[in-house]
């Protein structure tokens, strides 16, 4: 069985220093949005940007998305952003990324499982060829030369703390618990790209996602009423196949994860409790 | 005589590596990236494939999951 624990990345950019932290506190937040609120909500006060991807990432199709989350001036952003970002986060075994501080100089963290750099250019910042996500800040965030935020973007944020970029590679690997109901789930929510409410296209598609829709380049904002698939973390698209609790409750059972369904249809509960406590503070 | 997989058609590909995450699960029976015969990378506006042939495993289902039917088979 695999633990519902979060593993998070703190960041501290002032410092240069960087430490891995286990969460059993996050695992009700199921991850994307539920865990990137929780993060921001207890850090508040340290003005923290927040990264996180889902328990599911890049094990299932459609779950190929970044939910951000961060504060600017009197208001909070909930974001994603498509790519392959969030397979390497998933691979590299980031559950959530936190950013805290101000960098006394132009920096760039190179990510490599649990071997972090801070670097002064993306030219310095390695990884492995063909298997790693650059990301720049300077122009907007950009991954790979072409994914965004579109609106909302934290990439302002993190340029005025010095941070202008971010390689992540990640080498490691998931062995499904249930091999067999494994595959059936996945062959058969591949099968579902029809009910996705977006368009196949020939654009750049996110990792994990065969459909090259052009809506990729922008990524999403938030939108109430997904939080079950922005928790996977699913774009808003996929919300037909992911907002089914039975759906998600077999996929995270067939990987090892030991979640309810009570735990599941509460989330949404937990969620609107900690948009109400940002709100209110 | 199994059939080999060929990189045909890479200007169709979108980078979605449901590829690389196919034959890494064919050739090492697990979910990941890094261990992948298959690489994608992005240059440009482009996508390049790089395949290690000799480790590729059931490569009919690479041609399968391929939504820009990149892949063929050849004997």
């Amino acid at each position: 069985m695999i633990k519902n624990t979060k593993t998070v990345l703190y960041l501290y950019l002032n410092k240069k220093k960087y430490e891995f932290k286990q969460h059993e506190d996050l695992a009700p937040y199921l991850g994307g949005v539920g865990t990137s609120l929780k993060l921001f909500c207890d850090l508040k006060d340290y003005l923290p940007v927040v990264f996180s991807v889902g328990p599911l990432t890049g094990l299932f199709p459609y779950l190929s998305k970044t939910c951000a989350v961060y504060g600017r001036g009197d208001s909070v952003f909930e974001n994603y952003i498509g790519g392959p970002l969030a397979v390497r986060l998933k691979f590299a075994g980031i559950d959530s990324i936190v950013i805290l501080g101000e960098a006394s100089q132009r920096t760039v963290i190179s990510i490599e499982d649990r071997n972090v750099k801070f670097v002064d250019s993306i030219s310095k910042a390695g990884g492995v060829y063909g298997r790693r996500c650059v990301v720049s800040f300077e122009k907007g965030t950009i991954i790979e030369g072409y994914f965004t935020f579109g609106e909302n973007d934290p990439a302002s944020v993190l340029v005025k703390r010095g941070l202008i970029g971010m390689q992540v590679t990640g080498s490691g690997s998931v062995e499904p618990k249930e091999l067999s109901l494994y595959e059936k789930l996945y062959g058969d929510i591949l099968q579902r790209v029809y009910d996705l409410s977006v368009p196949k296209g020939k654009f750049p598609s996110c990792s994990s996602c065969p459909v090259g829709c052009k809506l990729s380049y922008t990524g999403e904002k938030k939108e109430y009423g997904r939080d079950l698939t922005h928790s996977l973390v699913g774009c808003g698209y996929s919300q037909k196949i992911y907002e089914d609790i039975s759906t998600v409750f077999s996929c995270l059972n067939s990987i090892g994860y030991s979640y309810t369904h009570e735990e599941l249809e509460n989330l949404g509960v937990l969620i609107s409790n900690l948009r109400n406590a940002i709100n209110n503070s | 005589m199994s059939k080999s997989l060929r990189v045909s058609f890479p200007e169709k590909c979108v980078g979605c590596e449901l590829c690389v995450l196919m034959a890494q699960k064919l050739s090492n029976f697990s979910i990941g990236i890094s261990n992948s015969p298959i690489k994608v990378i992005k240059e440009g506006e482009r996508y390049i494939l790089e395949v290690d042939e000799g480790r590729v495993r059931g490569a009919d289902k690479i041609v399968d999951i391929c939504p820009a039917a990149v892949f063929t088979l050849e004997d």
